[in-house]
C-alpha cells in the first residue's frame, strides 16, 4: 500500500555491496528525461495530479544512482512537483544530506520521504561493505539532520532504511534492524540483493522480531525467504512498484 | 461554626486537553443549596504527563476531606497510583471515583482498590453532589443512589441506580458559572448526551440508552460566550455525533457561522459520514468545521454484524468526497482485532481508507472497555484482552498475539506513509 513509481535519475545504484561485485557504471538523465518519464508516469496514472488513489501508487520515487551526485537535483525535485505529486521520495546513501544543508534543501524542496541504504548495523562494516570509509557516520549524521529540519519545519516525514540483503548482509539483519531503531528510522524495508542459502528465512524472520521488540516496523521484499507464520512482513509499503500500467492505475 | 469540606478534584487529561467532567460536577455541587458555603472545591485539572507522585504531593498539600477523580482507561493507572499515595499520606481522606473505566465494574474496582471508598455510577453530577452532601454529615455514602460504596466491614455495597438527569439545563454551564475557563483559545461544548449507535465496542453512549439535549439557547448562550467574550478561536464537541439530525445540523451551521466568519474553527467533530451529502457538507463547512472523524473502524461483514455497525461503502465514499470537496480533512479510524475481522479484513479496511484519499488515515487496536457489549460478551467472541486498564486486546480468535502487533505496527507505517506529504500544493 502507498507505493511510489520509480524514476530513475540514471542508471547505477545508490550504494550497494562491493563484495558482491564491482559498483555498475553510473551515468545521469537529464531532467528533461525524467520529465517524460513523469510524464509517462502521469498519463499512465490517468489524471492530472499523477497520483492514483485508488491504485495504491501514491508518489514517486528518485531511484538509481546516488541522486545528490545529479548536477540538476533540484531541478528534478521540482519537475516532481510540477508533475502534480504531493508524494515525492528520494533513494539515497544519506552521506550527503549531511553536507551544505541539503537536508532541509530536499525537505523544503518536497522530499518527504527518504529511502537511506544501510549495509551494516554499525559504521564499520556500513563501510566496509560499501567500500567508503566514513559514510557511515555521515548517512548517520545525514538522517539526524533530516529529521531535524522536519521538526523545526513541522512536517511529516518517513525515513526509511533499504536494507540490500545479500549472503554478506544477511547474518547482521537482526542487529541492523536494532541499529536502524536507535537512529530515528521509522522503518526497514529488506530488498533482495542477489542469492542467499535457504536457511535464510529464520534470519529474515529474526530481523523482523527484533523490529517488533523495537518498534520499528520491517517489511521484506517479496523474494527473499520469509516463514509462514510472519506473513504479514511479506508486503512491503511506501515500496516502488514496477513499472507499466496495473490494475487500478488508470482509475 | 463548622469549617467547610475541602473537597479536590483531579483529572488527568492527554496532553493539551482540559476535563468539562470536571466543570460539570463542580459546578453543579456548587449550585446544591446543601452545599452553599458548606463546601470548598479545588480542581486539578492535570495531565498523564504530571508524575502520579507529583500530583499525589499537590493533593496531599491541599488537605483534602475528599478526593474524587475522573478515571479513563488511558489514565486509571495513574489515577489509582495517585490515590494509593494520597491514602498513605492522609488515611482519613474519602476517595470517590467516576468515570467510564470504574462505573460498570464498581464493585470490581472496589475489591481491587481498599484504598477507593466509592464509585459512582454512570451519569456523575447529581450522584456526586449527593456524596458530598453525605460526606459532609458524616453518612455512609451508599446512600446516594448511582453510588456503590463500601459497608462497615468494607465490603461493596450498591445503591440503587440514578435515574438520568431528566433536563440537562439543571446542570449549570461550567463556562457561564465561570468554573471552567478555556485554555489557549480552545474549549470543549456539549449540545447532548448519549448516542444514536449502539457499538458493541464502545462506550460512547455511556449506558444513557436514549439521547437528551441541553436547551438550543443554553449551547447559544455558551457559544456566545465562549466565542466572543473569551475569544475561543477553536471548539472541540464532544457530542457523539455533530450531524445528528438535518435539523440540528442546520440550526448548529446557522448559531456557528457568524463565529466562524470570524475565524473560529472546529476540530474532528465526530460524523455520521454516509448522511454527509454536498447539503450537509456546506453547513458543516459553514459552521467552522475544518475536520471531521469518522468510521469505518472495520469493513469486514462479520465484525460489523457481531459489533451492530452499519456500512455501507458507497455511501461512505459519497460522503468522503462531499467533505473533501468542501475542503473538510476526513480523518478514518480503524480498529485492528474486532471480532470476526481477520487480518486481511483489517488491511482491505486500511486500502479502503486509502483509496478514498481522506486527509487522515487513524488506526489502534480493540480496547475492551469496561460496559461495552464486548467486555460481557468476552469469553463467548473468543476475545482474550488485558483485565488491566486501557484493556488492549491480546488475541481474537482469528488474529493472534504476534499478528496483532504486526498489524498495529505496519497500519501505523502506512498511516505515517499517507500523511508524509506536501500539504497545500
Amino acid at each position: 500500500m502507498i507505493d511510489f513509481h520509480p524514476i530513475p535519475v540514471g542508471t547505477g545504484t545508490a550504494c550497494g555491496c562491493v563484495r558482491c561485485g564491482s559498483a555498475p557504471e553510473v551515468s545521469y538523465a537529464s531532467v528533461a528525461a525524467v520529465e517524460a518519464h513523469l510524464a509517462g508516469v502521469r498519463a499512465m496514472a490517468g489524471g492530472t495530479r499523477g497520483e492514483t488513489a485508488a491504485g495504491s501508487a501514491y508518489g514517486v520515487a528518485l531511484t538509481g544512482p546516488e541522486p545528490f551526485a545529479h548536477p540538476e537535483l533540484p531541478a528534478l525535485v521540482a519537475a516532481c512537483r510540477r508533475a502534480g505529486f504531493s508524494r515525492i521520495a528520494m533513494e539515497t546513501n544519506g552521506a550527503a544530506l549531511v553536507a551544505h544543508g541539503n537536508a532541509a534543501g530536499v525537505l523544503h524542496a518536497g522530499v518527504r520521504h527518504l529511502w537511506v541504504r544501510v549495509l551494516g548495523a554499525d559504521d564499520a562494516t556500513h563501510d566496509g561493505l560499501t567500500g567508503r570509509p566514513g559514510h557511515g557516520a555521515a548517512s548517520r549524521a545525514g538522517v539526524a539532520a533530516y529529521s531535524e529540519a522536519a521538526a523545526m519545519m513541522g512536517a511529516t516525514v518517513a525515513i526509511t532504511a533499504v536494507v540490500p540483503v545479500c549472503r554478506h548482509t544477511l547474518g547482521e539483519l537482526p542487529a541492523i534492524v536494532a541499529s536502524c531503531a536507535q537512529r530515528g528510522f521509522d522503518a526497514v524495508r529488506l530488498e533482495s540483493a542477489g542469492p542467499v542459502p535457504s536457511q535464510a528465512a529464520a534470519v529474515i524472520a529474526a530481523a523482523c522480531d527484533t523490529g517488533m521488540v523495537n518498534r520499528i516496523w520491517v517489511s521484506t521484499e517479496g523474494t527473499l525467504p520469509l516463514p509462514e507464520t510472519h506473513g504479514l512482513h511479506g508486503a512491503p509499503d511506501g515500496a516502488p512498484v514496477a513499472s507499466g500500467p496495473r490494475e487500478g492505475d488508470a482509475r | 461554626m463548622t469549617a467547610p469540606l475541602k473537597v479536590a478534584l483531579l483529572a488527568l487529561n492527554s496532553p493539551g486537553y482540559q476535563s468539562l467532567a470536571l466543570g460539570y460536577l463542580r459546578a453543579y455541587a456548587q449550585a446544591d443549596d446543601r452545599l452553599k458555603g458548606r463546601v470548598g472545591f479545588q480542581s486539578l485539572d492535570l495531565t498523564t504527563d504530571d508524575d502520579p507522585w507529583w500530583v499525589a504531593y499537590r493533593i496531599i498539600a491541599l488537605e483534602p476531606d475528599v478526593l474524587a477523580a475522573s478515571v479513563f482507561c488511558w489514565n486509571a493507572l495513574a489515577v489509582y497510583d495517585i490515590c494509593r499515595i494520597v491514602k498513605q499520606a492522609l488515611p482519613d481522606v474519602r476517595i470517590v471515583l467516576g468515570g467510564p473505566e470504574v462505573g460498570p465494574i464498581a464493585a470490581n474496582v472496589l475489591l481491587a482498590h481498599p484504598e477507593v471508598d466509592a464509585v459512582v455510577r454512570g451519569e456523575g453530577e447529581a450522584a456526586f453532589a449527593d456524596v458530598i452532601d453525605l460526606a459532609r454529615r458524616g453518612k455512609p455514602f451508599a446512600r446516594a443512589d448511582g453510588v456503590t460504596a463500601r459497608d462497615a466491614a468494607g465490603a461493596p455495597v450498591a445503591a440503587p441506580d440514578r435515574a438520568l438527569i431528566a433536563d440537562l439545563d439543571t446542570i449549570p454551564s461550567p463556562y457561564i458559572t465561570g468554573v471552567l475557563e478555556p485554555r489557549e483559545g480552545s474549549a470543549y461544548v456539549e449540545t447532548f448526551r448519549g448516542c444514536p449507535h449502539d457499538c458493541a465496542y464502545c462506550f460512547e453512549g455511556k449506558g444513557y440508552g436514549r439521547i437528551r439535549s441541553f436547551s438550543r439557547g443554553r449551547v447559544e448562550a455558551e457559544i456566545a460566550l465562549l466565542a466572543g467574550e473569551r475569544g475561543v478561536r477553536q471548539f472541540s464537541f464532544i457530542d457523539s455525533v455533530f450531524n445528528l439530525t438535518p435539523d440540528r445540523l442546520q440550526w448548529l451551521s446557522d448559531t456557528l457561522a457568524p463565529y466562524a466568519a470570524r475565524g473560529l474553527m472546529l476540530h474532528t467533530v465526530e460524523v455520521d459520514i454516509e448522511r454527509v451529502d454536498d447539503e450537509a457538507a456546506a453547513l458543516l463547512r459553514r459552521a467552522g468545521v475544518v475536520s471531521v472523524e469518522t468510521g469505518p473502524q472495520s469493513i469486514g461483514t462479520d465484525a460489523l454484524a457481531t459489533c451492530r455497525r452499519a456500512f455501507n461503502a458507497e455511501r461512505f465514499a459519497a460522503g468522503v468526497a462531499a467533505l473533501k470537496r468542501q475542503g473538510i480533512l476526513v480523518e478514518t479510524d480503524l480498529i485492528a482485532g474486532l471480532p470476526g475481522d481477520t487480518a486481511e479484513d483489517f488491511l482491505r479496511g486500511v486500502a479502503f481508507c486509502l483509496s478514498l484519499d481522506p486527509g487522515k488515515i487513524q488506526t489502534s487496536t480493540l480496547h475492551v472497555l469496561p460496559g461495552t457489549d464486548l467486555y460481557l460478551r468476552a469469553a463467548e467472541l473468543g476475545l482474550r484482552f488485558d483485565p488491566e486498564p486501557p484493556h488492549e486486546i491480546v488475541a481474537t480468535r482469528d488474529i493472534g498475539f504476534a499478528d496483532l502487533r504486526r498489524l498495529e505496527a505496519r497500519s501505523i507505517h502506512i498511516a505515517r506513509l499517507y500523511a508524509a506529504r506536501i500539504e497545500g500544493d
